[in-house]
C-alpha cells in the first residue's frame, strides 16, 4: 500500500500556545518499503505517524492510501496496525486475547482467529505464554506481543512508534535485526519512527529526517550519509557526528581556496566549480566525517594544527577528540594509533570527502 | 538487649496493639450479636452474662414475621405503634434507596469522569473544580435547601427524594475517584483498541471499563455505605412509618421510656449483614485487575 502525504500540517493549541508540529509535509512512502521518520524529540515525527494512523486529524493537507483519500477515515477503517512505544497491551487480557482482539472485533471466525494467533505466536516464539497476562511478561516478551498484535491481522500498513526504545541495549540490537528480517519476509509497507539515527540507517529503505516539523531530507541511508542537504542532516546522521569548522572561501591565483584554522587548502574540482559561480569571498562551514581525518606530524606543511583533548578507545577503533583552533573535532582512527592526551598533532583532511555548507543558511554547496 | 529479644519484643507489642484495636472495634458488634439472641429477662440482668444462658430467636422472629405477640407475653405491654411489623418494609426501603443511589452515582460519575479525562470541551476546567468544591462542603449545609427543593417537587416522604439526596452527597466524590482512576489508564491502550478496529463505544466497554473495575467497585462501596448508613437526610425527608429506611425506622424501638434492646440489637445485626456480604464479595476485586503490565514501569 503506497502512502502519500500532501501538504500535511498539524497545529496544536490556540492563540499564544500554538505549536506547529508538522509543516507542509509532502511525503511518498512506496508500497512495501520500510520508511523511517527520524529526528530529535519534538520534530513532528510521531505526530506524522499518528496522522497516518488516523489518531490525529491533519489541520491541513490530505493523506492517501493508494489512490484513496483517507484523511477523514477512522483508524479502524484504514487497516493499519501500530506498535506503541510503551506497547499498550490490554492489561486485563492474556496474550492470546491481546492478539485476537483485533480479529475478534472484526468478527473473524473463531477457528480462523485461533489459527492466525497460533501462526503469529510461532513466528514470534511467544507460543509458550499465550495464557499469561501482560504484567507477567518481561519487557522483551511484551514487545513481541505488541508486535504480534500488529502482524496477526495482516494489515496493509505497519506503524511503529519507537518500538525498541524501552528495551535494553542488547535486546534492542537483536530485535532490530529481527524486525528487519520480518519486513523482508512480509514486505508490508512500514512506517517507523525513531530518534535513533543508527536504527534509521540500519533498518530502512528510505529515511525522512525531520526537524522542527519540517522535512529536511528524504533519501536512502547511503545518500543521507554521503550527500546531506544541510548541516542539520549532516550533524544528525552518523556516529560520531560530522565535524564542523568555520572556514572562508577566497579566490586565489590557483582558483578557489579554502582557509580553515589559518591554513589554506586547495578545493577539489566539483566544489571549486560550484563555488566559482558565486561571490568572491564567503563564509562557509567545512564538514568532515570523523573517518576522513588522518594524523600527520604537525611540522608537515598544510596540515591542521590540533591538540589531543581526550582519547576514547571503543575496541575495534579509537575516537580521538581534538581541539582545532578552539573547535572540538573528532577523528576516528585505528585502535593501534599511538596518541595520548595533550599531544600536538597535524590533521590531514581527505579533501575528496569534505562537505561545504553555506555559512548563513547551512545549505550544502555542491 | 540482643537482636532476637528486640525482635520478639517488637512482635509482642505489635500483636498487643492489633488485638486491642480489633477488640475495641469488634466488641460493640459482638455485644449486639450476643444480646440479640438473649431472652428479654437475661438481657438487663446484673451482673451481665456475656454468653447467653438460653438462646432465643424471638427477636429475629419478631422482626422477620412482623408479629409482636411475644411482647405481650413477656411484658404484658403492647406498644401503640407496634414497630416490628415494619422492619421488612424498612429493610426493603434501604435496599431500594442504596441500590438506586449506587447505580445512578456510579453510572453518572463513570461517564462524566471519562469525558473529563478524555475529551476537551469548553468549561471543562470550571466543571471539574466546581464538582470538587461540592465535595468539600459539609453535607449538612445541603440538607435544608434539598428538603425545600424536594417539597417543591412533591417528592418528600417518597423514596426517590432519598435517592436524589444521597446522590447529591456521593456524586462529587465518586466523580473525583473515577477521574483519578481513568487518568491512570494509559491513552495508548485505548488508541491500540481503536487501531485494532474497535469503535469508541467498544473501546469503552471492552477495554476501559474492565480496567476501571477496581475504581467502579470502590465508588460502588462508597455510595452504598453512605446511603445505607445515612440518618440525617432520611430523618428530615421522610415521615410515614412505612416509608422509612432502616436507620430511622429502628429508632422506633425507643418507645418513650421503654427501649426494646432485643429488637434493636437484632436489627443492628441484620443491618450489618448486607454490607458485610458486599465487602466479602468484592474485596478480591478491589486489588486484582489493576493496570500493571500494560505499560512499561
Amino acid at each position: 500500500m503506497e502512502i502519500r502525504l500532501q501538504g500535511v500540517e498539524k497545529v496544536f493549541g490556540r492563540g499564544a500556545r500554538t505549536v506547529r508540529a508538522v509543516r507542509a509535509l509532502d511525503l511518498v512512502i512506496p508500497s512495501g518499503e520500510f520508511v523511517t521518520l527520524v529526528g530529535p524529540s519534538g520534530c513532528g515525527k510521531t505526530t506524522t505517524l499518528r496522522m497516518i494512523a488516523g489518531l490525529e486529524r491533519p489541520t491541513a493537507g490530505r493523506i492517501f492510501f493508494g489512490d484513496r483519500d483517507v484523511t477523514d477515515w477512522e483508524p479502524r477503517d484504514r487497516n493499519v496496525a501500530m506498535v506503541f512505544q510503551n506497547y499498550a497491551l490490554y492489561p486485563h487480557m492474556n496474550v492470546f486475547r491481546n492478539l485476537a482482539y483485533g480479529l475478534r472485533v472484526r468478527r473473524t471466525a473463531p477457528e480462523v482467529i485461533d489459527r492466525q494467533v497460533q501462526d503469529t505466536a510461532r513466528v514470534l516464539e511467544i507460543g509458550s505464554y499465550l495464557d499469561r497476562k501482560p504484567r507477567e511478561l518481561s519487557g522483551g516478551q511484551r514487545q513481541r506481543v505488541a508486535l504480534g498484535r500488529a502482524i496477526v491481522r495482516n494489515p496493509a500498513v505497519f506503524l511503529m512508534d519507537e518500538p525498541l526504545s524501552n528495551l535494553d541495549a542488547k535486546l534492542r540490537l537483536t530485535t532490530r535485526a529481527e524486525l528487519k528480517r520480518l519486513h523482508l519476509e512480509l514486505r508490508t509497507t512500514t512506517v517507523y519512527v525513531t530518534h535513533d539515527q543508527l536504527e534509521a540507517m540500519t533498518m530502512s529503505d528510505r529515511v525522512a529526517v525531520m526537524h522542527d516539523g519540517v522535512l529536511q531530507q528524504y533519501d536512502g541511508p547511503a545518500v543521507l550519509y554521503e550527500r546531506p542537504v544541510n548541516t542539520f542532516v549532516a550533524g544528525f546522521i552518523g556516529s560520531p557526528p560530522m565535524n564542523f569548522l568555520p572556514a572562508t572561501v577566497e579566490r586565489s591565483q590557483t582558483g578557489m581556496a579554502l582557509q580553515v584554522a589559518g591554513v589554506t587548502v586547495a578545493l577539489p574540482d566539483p566544489l571549486r566549480r560550484a563555488l566559482d559561480q558565486r561571490a568572491e569571498r564567503r563564509q562557509v562551514v567545512l564538514g568532515v566525517r570523523p573517518e576522513h581525518l588522518r594524523f600527520q606530524s604537525p611540522q608537515v606543511a598544510g596540515v591542521l594544527p590540533a591538540r589531543v583533548f581526550v582519547v576514547e578507545p571503543v575496541g575495534a577503533e579509537t575516537y580521538v577528540d581534538l581541539l582545532v583552533n578552539g573547535h572540538r573535532v573528532v577523528a576516528r582512527v585505528d585502535a593501534d594509533t599511538a596518541v595520548s592526551v595533550d599531544d600536538k598533532v597535524g590533521l590531514v583532511v581527505d579533501l575528496r570527502r569534505i562537505h561545504l555548507f553555506d555559512g548563513e543558511t547551512g545549505q550544502a554547496i555542491r | 538487649m540482643t537482636y532476637e529479644t528486640r525482635r520478639r519484643l517488637r512482635l509482642v507489642l505489635l500483636y498487643t496493639t492489633l488485638v486491642t484495636v480489633t477488640v475495641v472495634i469488634c466488641f460493640p458488634l459482638a455485644w449486639a450479636l450476643v444480646t440479640s439472641v438473649k431472652p428479654n429477662d437475661e438481657m438487663l440482668r446484673l451482673p451481665p452474662t456475656f454468653l447467653p444462658e438460653r438462646l432465643t430467636a424471638d427477636h429475629y422472629r419478631a422482626l422477620l414475621t412482623g408479629r409482636a405477640m411475644y411482647f405481650e407475653a413477656a411484658t404484658g405491654y403492647r406498644p401503640k405503634t407496634a414497630p416490628p411489623q415494619h422492619f421488612l418494609a424498612w429493610f426493603f426501603n434501604s435496599v431500594v434507596v442504596s441500590v438506586g443511589t449506587t447505580v445512578i452515582s456510579v453510572g453518572v460519575s463513570t461517564l462524566a469522569a471519562y469525558s473529563l479525562t478524555r475529551f476537551s470541551f469548553p468549561g471543562q476546567r470550571f466543571f471539574s473544580y466546581f464538582s470538587l468544591m461540592g465535595y468539600m462542603v459539609p453535607s449538612v449545609i445541603f440538607v435544608f435547601p434539598l428538603f425545600l427543593l424536594m417539597a417543591r417537587l412533591g417528592l418528600t416522604d417518597r423514596l426517590p427524594s432519598l435517592v436524589l439526596g444521597y446522590i447529591s452527597i456521593t456524586l462529587p466524590f465518586c466523580l473525583w475517584l473515577m477521574w483519578a482512576f481513568f487518568r491512570g489508564i494509559p491513552l495508548e491502550v485505548e488508541e491500540a483498541g481503536l487501531i485494532d478496529g474497535a469503535s469508541r463505544l467498544q473501546v469503552f466497554w471492552q477495554i476501559v471499563l474492565p480496567l476501571a473495575l477496581p475504581g467502579i467497585i470502590a465508588t460502588s462501596i462508597f455510595s452504598f455505605v453512605v446511603s445505607w448508613n445515612d440518618y440525617l437526610i432520611a430523618r428530615i425527608f421522610m415521615n410515614s412509618i412505612s416509608q422509612l429506611p432502616l436507620t430511622v425506622g429502628v429508632m422506633h424501638f425507643f418507645e418513650g421510656v421503654h427501649v426494646d434492646w432485643g429488637l434493636m440489637m437484632a436489627s443492628a445485626v441484620l443491618m450489618t449483614l448486607p454490607l458485610s456480604i458486599l465487602f466479602m464479595l468484592v474485596q478480591r476485586h478491589l486489588i486484582v485487575g489493576f493496570g500493571a503490565g500494560a505499560v512499561k514501569g
